[in-house]
């Protein structure tokens, strides 16, 4: 090993959480090695400022502190790997989910998805989506419809949850805190995220919207996306929700 | 030099500024040479709002790019990955300077966030030399190294000014003179700040910053923190002025990361900044018109 080499393992090491000594060997006599908390310290700090920016939601709910120790343990067990820390963190949803018996908030993991989301949708690529001048195009050319092969735009997400946790999400996300009690029940809902004009959106799905959405995630056609919508729902208005999706943007021309 | 800043003062911009900065009567702003610098990892995304804002901005002002992840002096090449989102960005908002600093962040796969020292060794030196080098070849331009701020004394073979300056003539690349570091490395290290500044030479300087920087919670004034997150101290205003004394002219940075206050309070500092560049109306011909 070189002696860049050691001394880089060394200070790792330390920010690792580990002895401090071996680093006396690549420090001037006497130096107080405890100053190299400061690398440790910053590096803490920074992982979990990001996480605190992802899931500001998560952050709400079970304060700072108690945010400070989640975060600190998902940063030892997956630490950054990439320069753009925009998205880190993908991972920390499920390590909620996986340590409820810590937390004791068995709707932790579904905040936890939702703000994942947020970011996802914040940061998705730009595009077009489906519009009405597009639909107006196709029955110009007389082209099917029912044929038009569908996909979910990147910019939209669909969550689903085991409360019903949408209305605590919404009031946190906007609020920081909560004015008045907010009762959480358990409750399978399928919840859509998505970004429009720069803004991030989010309402609970309809049994027909899900099924329709559910088609158009494995880019279906229109015509098997209503199909299935409609046998989920045989109420299930497609000109009414087609016409929602449409103007909310978050569908597209599936490509090949 | 690898950098067209114009040699007026700029400051750091955080997507909490966008509005401020799109909403500002530009005409007069534009006219006053403000420029803007960032960190490119806070862009490298697919798209989005943030990304929109800071391409609607580049459409009015000059801009820089500040990388904080390159990991130039460290054991592996910048990634790949790293260089196509850079490259990526590059294309997107057109800087007119691209920046990084000596010093290393990445080991076996991972990423430390923070800008870790180098020794100043003729190994470190080779290390760091390679990654410029890589780096440089990616994107097909030069740019501008910064020294970093110094919490501990490491053994090395040579001072960071000469250090740097050998790593500026094998590569290329300019230096960004950060001279708040400097400040804080004589204050944690022992080093003269004064000597310092006077021993780089004024052609490899393509940019200057300044910040504020705060005491450690710890150990006090006997361990200073470059944090960002504070307005420029008056020491280090004073170094400034013996900077320019001896570089000139040259693009000035107020940094600011943290704690945030209005962006009103950001310009005047700048203000202050610009006051003391001694202006060269030749400069003016690289900000976006």
């Amino acid at each position: 090993m070189s002696t860049l080499d050691g001394y880089m393992t060394a200070l790792v090491s330390i920010l690792d959480g580990g002895d401090k000594a071996a680093l006396a060997d690549y420090c001037e006599a006497n130096t107080d090695l405890e100053i190299s908390a400061v690398y440790r310290n910053g590096f803490i700090k920074t992982c979990v400022k990001v996480l605190k920016s992802n899931y500001p939601v998560v952050m709400s709910l079970v304060g700072e502190d108690y945010f400070f120790n989640l975060a600190r343990l998902f940063v030892q067990k997956y630490p950054p790997r990439q320069g753009s820390l925009t998205g880190y963190g993908l991972e920390f949803p499920q390590e909620i989910e996986d340590c409820i018996n810590q937390h004791h908030l068995p709707y932790l993991a579904d905040i936890a998805y939702l703000d994942r989301a947020w970011v996802e949708c914040y940061f998705a690529t730009d595009g077009p989506s489906l519009s009405g001048d597009d639909i107006n195009k196709l029955e110009g050319d007389a082209v099917s419809l029912t044929e038009l092969p569908l996909s979910l735009a990147p910019w939209a997400q669909i969550v689903k949850t085991q409360f019903d946790v949408a209305d605590l999400w919404t009031t946190l996300k906007h609020q920081g805190q909560l004015n008045s009690n907010v009762n959480v029940a358990p409750d399978n809902q399928t919840i859509l995220v998505w970004r429009k004009e720069g803004a991030i959106n989010l309402r609970q799905l309809t049994t027909g919207e899900q099924n329709f959405l559910a088609a158009v995630c494995r880019r279906e056609t229109l015509g098997t996306s209503a199909q299935e919508a409609l046998e989920a729902d045989p109420e299930f208005d497609l000109t009414h929700y087609f016409a929602a999706f449409l103007q909310q943007g978050i569908l597209q021309k599936e490509q090949g | 030099m690898p950098s067209q800043l114009p040699n007026r003062a700029g400051v750091s911009l955080k997507p909490e500024y966008f509005a401020d900065v799109l909403n500002t009567d530009s005409s007069k702003t534009i006219g006053s040479g403000l420029w803007f610098e960032v960190h490119p990892e806070n862009y490298m995304t697919c798209g989005g709002p943030r990304l929109r804002g800071l391409m609607d901005i580049a459409e009015q002002y000059a801009i820089s790019l500040h990388g904080v992840s390159a990991s130039l002096g460290g054991p592996d090449l910048v990634p790949d990955e790293y260089l196509a989102q850079l490259k990526s960005l590059i294309a997107r908002v057109d800087p007119v300077s691209i920046s990084e600093h000596a010093v290393w962040s990445r080991f076996e796969g991972r990423y430390y966030t923070e800008l870790l020292p180098l020794p100043r060794t003729a190994e470190a030196l080779t290390s760091l030399v390679n990654g410029i080098d890589h780096m440089q070849n990616a994107i097909g331009r030069q740019i501008l190294l910064e020294n970093p701020a110094n919490y501990l004394p490491l053994i090395s073979e040579m001072d960071e000014p000469d250090f740097l300056v050998q790593v500026a003539k094998k590569t290329g690349c300019g230096l960004l003179i950060d001279v708040s570091n400097i400040f804080v490395s004589a204050n944690n290290c022992g080093i003269d700040a004064s000597s310092y500044i006077k021993s780089v030479p004024a052609e490899l300087v393509g940019e200057i910053h300044i910040a504020g920087f705060d005491p450690d919670p710890r150990l006090g004034k006997r361990l200073l923190i470059d944090s960002h997150g504070s307005a420029v101290a008056e020491p280090v205003w004073q170094l400034l002025s013996i900077a320019l004394q001896h570089y000139g002219s040259k693009p000035v940075l107020v940094e600011r990361d943290a704690n945030l206050p209005d962006f009103k309070v950001l310009l005047a500092e700048r203000d202050r900044a610009d006051a003391m560049i001694e202006i060269d109306e030749s400069n003016m011909r690289y900000v976006h018109a």
